[in-house]
């Protein structure tokens, strides 16, 4: 007699984020094996970049990780501006690292708000909502839209700061710390929030690097890796800011990673109000016009710390106006793939807090 | 909610003084040929417990959307009737409207039949509740004996339907579902007993009425604390909401049994849900806090006001707190609950011995 | 000592190495014990007259990055045995560049449906011709080219 049992976990389920499906064998309650199953999104946005000017794969970006448009933009601009040998000026840069910044805390609240229904708990899924409306506010003030920005552009941003927005800003990061900590408190009193998350969805710093784990998950298990620290870009090494890292790898170590890396990106934020220089926002010498005839010529791979992980753009140029081959280095992709091996073992209310302590997007998992 | 109670209870009065020949054939037998009169009785008496119970359950829904979008910086419906108020009848109708889905493998019979099986123990329950008194009667459908034992046997009814229905929509989640809800009902439903049977050695009865008596001077939550907290939890689990939602457990098991329930079944389930929280609290208030029985006064508005009191709190524990993992769950009942309900047993069982009989 | 192709630099500063398909493996080894323990990313590249796999490496030590490149014409040896990591890596650039990995675990297409027609990132893909996928009989993907029988 057969005891294990074929469950489909997705791709239409409450609690996968979107559309991953998960083959699960399960003995009871126990789960035997778990292999995820992805595809269900997929776009093909390589292949759409490469059939465009080198701006206008931008929007296929904004649309990998929906919810942190901005860091997934920064990625592919990064890489082409190297590609292309283009200069930014240095406000235009702290621009895209605050908004970078910003768009990570966002991102990160989404986050926190589904792992809170995932467990079970109805209300800090609102709180977290009324804080990200905050800051999409922020971003259709200054980007002109909520979700899919097509703010960066090759030589600087589209548009500069409002004073209104910097008002926004101010007053957001002035009052997010203590929201914050409401909303943390909320699951790090309970009981049985801790119950359920320690020790559970274990990955090991071995296991993390050999499947090419980045991100808060490799931060969880114990290496201190942020590419923010180790190899900044844009001007990363001016600010002051702390890496958190918790050796235990489980889903209890990946929530305060993500918590305290939204306080750091609040404090983030906060330096470089102070610290923005006056200048041009763009590069006048690729002004629109300009920017359907840029060529790139050779590759090159700028890789970037987005919230779920290590993210880069990989761009090949042959010379012409076109890419000739972009390849997305999606952080989640890699993520997802240490599922099976976290939930080995485990029972079937873990599987919704590992699946969901590993944060895929499912825009970016399946391109 | 006093007001509502209040205004039932005169009803109530009112229907019962209409059929006062039939209290007295009650009492002292039929004359033969009007056996049929015990019907008509019977059928008004629980056609009205339904209403009480549907109404008690349509304003709960409405308090509890009220309250958990107040908590959680919503506004809640806000469009039908004075304040939203009309929006379960709305909800209703749409219901009532949607197709009737029934999955093409299920068992047909058993599928149609759970929803009322877990709404059976809300109208079955409330036969047996004491509500106090208004003049010479006594707001208590059914009085016998064993109305204790009776009241027991009808909650345990709704894990029947639960297990029912998860085994017979022939789908994994559903059974998943019903499996949960069989061994989470095992996990709590020994110490709830246990803790039951103390109340009876307390009071020395099987009669809810004598329960309640007995409470004139001192509460049973005071020397049944452990007791009351073990029954407490095992209603919070009965009710199958957070933590203790199991059976449902929406992010794990898509909905858990009812996953293949849509449609007017889907509100019954959910009508049972509230319908059995009006019931648990009630029951709450009867056992532990002396129903109808309090200071001041003895009115059908103490039992209002505490098993609102109660309602509450249920409806806290659903907004606050997230779900705990079916381990955590049977490890709790085995190794916490039954131990604590056994030495709850112990020490009443002293209480009565150095009292003598009635606490 | 594995011999090296050529050697460059990409534009922003990492470091290229070319290999030949047949030291693939052996010098993957030996970069692993270099300290390279991370596998960034599988990619095909089709340069129309011959394919192209690049890998890259990261130490996350130091932080030293590597990208090595091979040369080859639809089959390589897979480096999962080296990296457990590059499986749906090698997954993805089978399904969409059309590269088989020879020793594979589970060499099946990962993001598009099994029994799609051709291997979309290649040059000579027909992007006119539209594919409707739906779900069979036995409950996996079916593709057809006729719109009827699909979505």
């Amino acid at each position: 007699m057969e005891k294990v049992v074929e469950v489909n976990f997705g791709p239409q389920h409450p609690s996968t984020h979107g559309v991953l499906r998960i083959k699960v064998k399960l003995d009871g309650e126990i789960i035997v094996d778990a292999q995820p199953v992805i595809g269900y999104l997929h776009r093909n946005a390589e292949k759409l970049s490469e059939m465009g000017l080198y701006p206008k794969a931008l929007i296929y970006m904004d649309r990998l990780d929906y919810v942190a448009a901005l860091n997934m933009e920064l990625g592919y601009i990064l890489s082409v501006e190297k590609l292309m040998d283009v200069e930014t000026p240095e406000r235009a840069q702290w621009i895209r690292m605050m908004m970078v910044e910003l768009n990570r805390i966002a991102s990160h609240l989404v986050w926190l708000g589904t792992h809170g229904l995932d467990m079970g708990m109805l209300t800090p899924f609102f709180y977290c909502w009324r804080e990200r409306e905050r800051v999409l506010r922020i971003f259709d003030e200054i980007t002109g839209s909520r979700l899919l920005y097509n703010y960066f552009s090759i030589g600087g941003v589209y548009s500069d700061l409002t004073p209104k927005g910097i008002d926004m800003i101010k007053e957001f990061v002035n009052t997010f710390p203590d929201r914050l900590e409401e909303i943390q408190s909320i699951f790090q009193k309970s009981y049985i929030y801790a119950k359920r998350t320690k020790g559970v969805g274990k990955l090991t710093l071995d296991d993390a690097i050999a499947y090419g784990v980045t991100g808060p998950l490799l931060r969880a298990s114990g290496l201190k890796w942020d590419l923010r620290k180790n190899q900044p870009y844009l001007f990363y090494e001016k600010v002051n800011f702390d890496v958190p890292v918790y050796t235990n790898g489980d889903v209890y170590s990946r929530f305060l990673v993500r918590v305290e890396e939204m306080r750091q990106s609040t404090k983030i934020v906060k330096q470089v109000l102070e610290k923005l220089p006056d200048g041009d926002f763009y590069n006048k010498k690729y002004a629109k016009p300009m920017l359907v005839r840029m060529k790139g010529s050779g590759e090159s791979y700028v890789p970037t710390e987005s919230p779920k992980g290590e993210f880069g753009v990989y761009v090949i140029g042959d010379g012409s106006t076109i890419p000739y081959r972009v390849r997305i280095r999606s952080p989640s992709f890699a993520n997802l793939q240490a599922v099976s091996i976290m939930l080995k073992g485990y029972k079937i209310a873990d599987l919704t807090a590992t699946v969901s302590s590993v944060d895929p997007v499912f825009g970016e998992v399946d391109r | 909610m006093n007001l509502f109670f209040f205004i039932m209870s005169i009803l109530y009065g009112i229907l019962k003084f209409l059929h006062w020949p039939l209290w007295n054939w009650y009492l002292y037998g039929y004359p033969a040929g009007l056996w049929i009169m015990y019907f008509v009785d019977a059928i008004i008496e629980v056609v009205l417990v339904f209403a009480v119970a549907m109404l008690v359950v349509v304003i709960l829904v409405y308090v509890f959307r009220k309250y958990m979008a107040d908590i959680q910086n919503r506004i809640g419906p806000n469009r039908l009737g004075p304040w939203g108020s009309l929006q379960l009848i709305a909800d209703v109708f749409k219901l009532i409207q949607k197709q009737d889905i029934i999955p093409k493998n299920a068992d047909r019979i058993a599928f149609r039949v759970a929803p009322y099986i877990i709404f059976t123990p809300v109208i079955l329950g409330m036969l047996v509740i004491p509500f106090g008194n208004v003049s010479i009667l006594q707001l208590m459908v059914v009085n016998f004996k064993y109305t204790l034992l009776f009241l027991v046997a009808a909650m345990v009814i709704s894990p029947l339907g639960e297990v029912i229905g998860g085994l017979s929509s022939h789908n994994k989640f559903a059974l998943y579902g019903a499996l949960r809800s069989a061994a989470q009902d095992i996990g709590y439903e020994v110490p709830m007993m246990i803790s039951v049977l103390s109340l009876i050695i307390l009071a020395g009865s099987y009669s809810i009425n004598d329960i309640v008596n007995a409470q004139k001077h001192i509460p049973f939550v005071i020397p049944e604390i452990l007791g009351f907290i073990v029954f407490f939890l095992a209603m919070i689990a009965k009710q199958s909401i957070p933590p203790f939602d199991l059976p449902e457990s929406g992010s794990e098991l898509v909905s858990g049994f009812s996953t293949e329930y849509s449609g007017m079944r889907y509100g019954i389930i959910y009508m049972g849900n509230f319908g059995f929280m009006a019931l648990a609290s009630v029951v709450v208030a009867t056992l532990y806090f002396g129903g109808p029985v309090g200071p001041f006064f003895n009115s059908v508005l103490w039992i209002a006001v505490k098993s609102a009191v109660f309602m509450i709190i249920f409806l806290l524990s659903w907004i606050a707190l997230g779900r705990v993992r079916v381990d955590q769950f049977l490890n709790m009942g085995w190794k916490y609950l039954l131990p604590i309900s056994i030495l709850n047993l112990l020490i009443s069982s002293l209480i009565a011995i150095y009292f003598g009989g009635a606490f | 000592m594995i011999p090296i192709e050529s050697e460059s630099k990409t534009k922003d500063g990492t470091p290229v190495v070319y290999i030949s398909k047949e030291n693939l493996i052996p010098f993957m080894k030996e970069k692993k014990d270099e300290g390279y323990d991370m596998l960034l990313m599988v990619t095909g590249v089709d340069y129309v007259d011959h394919l192209e796999v690049v890998y890259h490496l990261l130490s996350t030590k130091d932080g030293r990055r590597l990208l090595v490149k091979t040369k080859t014409d639809e089959e390589v040896d897979s480096v999962t045995g080296i990296w457990p990591g590059a499986n749906w890596h090698e997954r993805e650039t089978y399904d969409l560049v059309g590269i088989r990995f020879r020793n594979h675990p589970n060499l099946k297409r990962i993001l598009l449906p099994e029994g799609w027609v051709g291997h979309p990132l290649r040059k000579n893909y027909p992007m006119d011709k539209k594919q409707y996928v739906n779900l069979g009989e036995d409950g996996e993907d079916k593709v057809s080219y006729d719109p009827k029988e699909g979505y």
